[in-house]
This record gives structure tokens, C-alpha cells and sequence, in this order.
């Protein structure tokens, strides 16, 4: 019988290789201060799942917000200000954190971690919606957050019957 | 139905959400809290790092265990821990995802070493953002099967 394998080796923690250069973390632990920025993305084609995990550390004042969402894209992304193309939210039903966390009295030691879990059926495969990638919206004096996004082997077919005419289980 | 990713492991600490949230670390050592391993059988640290201050800076990182949650005996995990990491000229824009990876028949369990701890060293007037979280799978077997066993016959 075989060795368990590693969970690791179950699972993809990196991004992908992104205009030639590979990618490790999708959203780079920094201070992102009053800005809309996007993570890289992540190719969902031979994934079923995807587990989106954003760290959060210290925020910049008492009033400081964060959004967190997941958006599909027809084409890859590095991480930057710009979204990928045709990036959007997911048609399925919008992949968002509480509107909005705000930072509160204890803005300078906040520790947090959200999970963002979407499947390949969730996405708008049949219009080549293939990627996705977050979006993180601050506002006020800044939050420092992180990310990385990992991906399951894909088990099925996102869209099992997109050209078969009925299926009968 | 199949179960969610989220459900399959363990993803928070046991006592706060991330093992180390996002921040430029300070020189020197920065320790995480312990993390409970009796009701798992594998971990893996998941290290996320950003932009040094420097590109003479270092970063070392490496696993510890202890016997209780307040880091009684604690030693190192021979093996576990990254080959240091020098800044180097791309300081300002490095972006770097370390994994390192411990099953618990690795621990010391015969000496009933239970907790884990991530130790991050950043060198001396440097800083280095750097965030962390571990993921644990649920036991599914004993972490040494055979310590008081006479003989196993496979």
C-alpha cells in the first residue's frame, strides 16, 4: 500500500505563472491604505475547489472598513490595482465578507482570518470564466492583509452536461 | 455530500485566527502560540512572505514542539525548518510562500511532546512582512502505534 501523501502534494497553496513569472503568494502581505487592489489569479481548470485564505492584520484607525470578494475573469492576472479581464463578480451569487468589517477599538492588534470557499460549478465555465481572483477594498489610514488560495484536484467535470441532452441518473 | 475544504482541516488556532497576522516583524525572534496536535495527525505551516527593509536581511524559520501549551521542553523539530532566506537586491518586491510540513509521528511523542510553534528570526535592524496560518488535518490514526507494542508483525 502506498504512503498517505503529504497535504501539500493533496493540495496547491502557490499561484500560477502569470506573464512568466511564477507566483507564490496571490495577495502579498502589505499595508494596503484607502485602495481597491486584486490578487492574482488563480486558474480553476483541473480544480474543483478553491479555499480563498486572507489573513488580516493591524488596521490604521477605529473607522477603517475591508471588503473581501471573489470575482471571475476570462484571462489571468497579476496582483496589482488593475482586475483581470472581463473580471466581475461571480454570476452565481456574489462570494463577499460582511459589508464592511470595520476595524474598531482594537484596530492596531487585529488578528483575522477569513475562508472563501468556491466551486468550479460556481463559475460561469461554459462563457470561459476559468479564473479567479479577489478583491480587497480598504478605506481610511490602511490594513495590512495577506492571502494565499488553495486549490483542490479537480474530482469532476465543473459542468458535467453542457452539450448532452438530459441525463438520467 | 461532499464535505466543504474548510471542514477538512483545521484552518484558525486554537486560540486566535491566524497563527501570525500580516505585519513587518521586528528583528529578532518572533514566536507563534502553541498549536494542540492530539487531535491531529499532520500540520502545515503555510508562510507568506512580503517586501524586506533591507537586502542584507536574513530570515530563518523553523517548527518547534513542547510538552504542554505554554512551551514546556521545548526543542526543535530536526528538519523543519526553510534554508535561510536572504533578501538580496528585490528586497521591496519579494513575494515568497514557504511550506513546511509535520505529521506527528515526527514529533517526540514518546515524550509526550504535543504543541507546535512556528518561530520566525529576522536579523539584526531588519524588518520583514511576513504573515502565517497552519492547516491541520484531523486524526484518522494513532502518532505511534507500536510504543509500548512488543513486536509488529505486517
Amino acid at each position: 500500500m502506498g504512503a498517505e501523501r503529504a497535504l501539500y502534494e493533496r493540495d496547491r497553496h502557490d499561484g500560477d505563472v502569470i506573464a512568466e513569472v511564477g507566483t507564490a503568494c496571490i495577495f502579498v502581505p502589505a499595508d494596503h491604505v484607502a485602495v481597491t487592489r486584486y490578487s492574482a489569479t488563480v486558474n480553476m481548470q483541473g480544480h474543483d475547489r478553491v479555499l480563498f485564505e486572507i489573513l488580516g492584520g493591524a488596521a490604521g484607525a477605529t473607522g477603517d472598513t475591508i471588503i473581501i470578494s471573489v470575482q471571475e475573469a476570462t484571462a489571468e492576472g497579476a496582483e496589482g490595482a488593475v482586475a483581470a479581464a472581463g473580471s466581475r463578480a461571480l454570476a452565481s451569487g456574489a462570494k463577499i465578507t460582511t459589508l464592511p468589517a470595520t476595524a474598531g477599538a482594537g484596530f492596531a492588534t487585529r488578528n483575522d482570518l477569513w475562508l472563501i470557499e468556491v466551486r468550479s460549478e460556481e463559475m460561469d465555465v461554459d462563457n470561459l470564466f476559468n479564473f479567479l481572483q479577489l478583491k480587497v477594498v480598504t478605506t481610511g489610514t490602511g490594513w495590512v492583509v495577506g492571502a494565499v488560495a488553495q486549490r483542490s484536484i479537480a474530482s469532476y467535470e465543473p459542468v458535467a452536461t453542457t452539450n448532452v441532452t438530459e441525463v438520467v441518473p | 455530500m461532499e464535505r466543504k475544504l474548510y471542514e477538512l482541516n483545521r484552518f484558525d488556532t486554537d486560540t486566535q485566527a491566524s497563527l501570525i497576522e500580516p505585519q513587518a516583524l521586528a528583528a529578532g525572534t518572533t514566536n507563534s502560540i502553541w498549536l494542540g496536535m492530539a487531535n491531529y495527525n499532520k500540520a502545515i505551516f503555510v508562510i507568506q512572505g512580503g517586501a524586506a527593509n533591507d537586502a542584507a536581511a536574513t530570515l530563518d524559520v523553523l517548527v518547534r514542539e513542547a510538552q504542554d501549551n505554554v512551551g514546556g521542553g521545548a526543542q526543535a523539530i530536526t528538519g523543519k525548518a526553510i534554508t535561510q532566506v536572504v533578501a538580496d537586491v528585490g528586497f521591496a518586491t519579494l513575494n515568497d510562500l514557504w511550506l513546511i510540513h509535520v505529521e506527528t509521528p515526527e514529533m517526540d511523542v514518546n515524550n509526550v511532546y504535543t504543541h507546535l510553534q512556528l518561530q520566525v528570526i529576522v536579523s539584526t535592524d531588519d524588518t520583514w512582512e511576513i504573515s502565517a496560518i497552519c492547516m491541520r488535518q484531523t486524526r484518522r490514526y494513532e502518532p505511534a502505534p507500536t510504543t509500548q507494542v512488543t513486536e509488529l508483525i505486517d
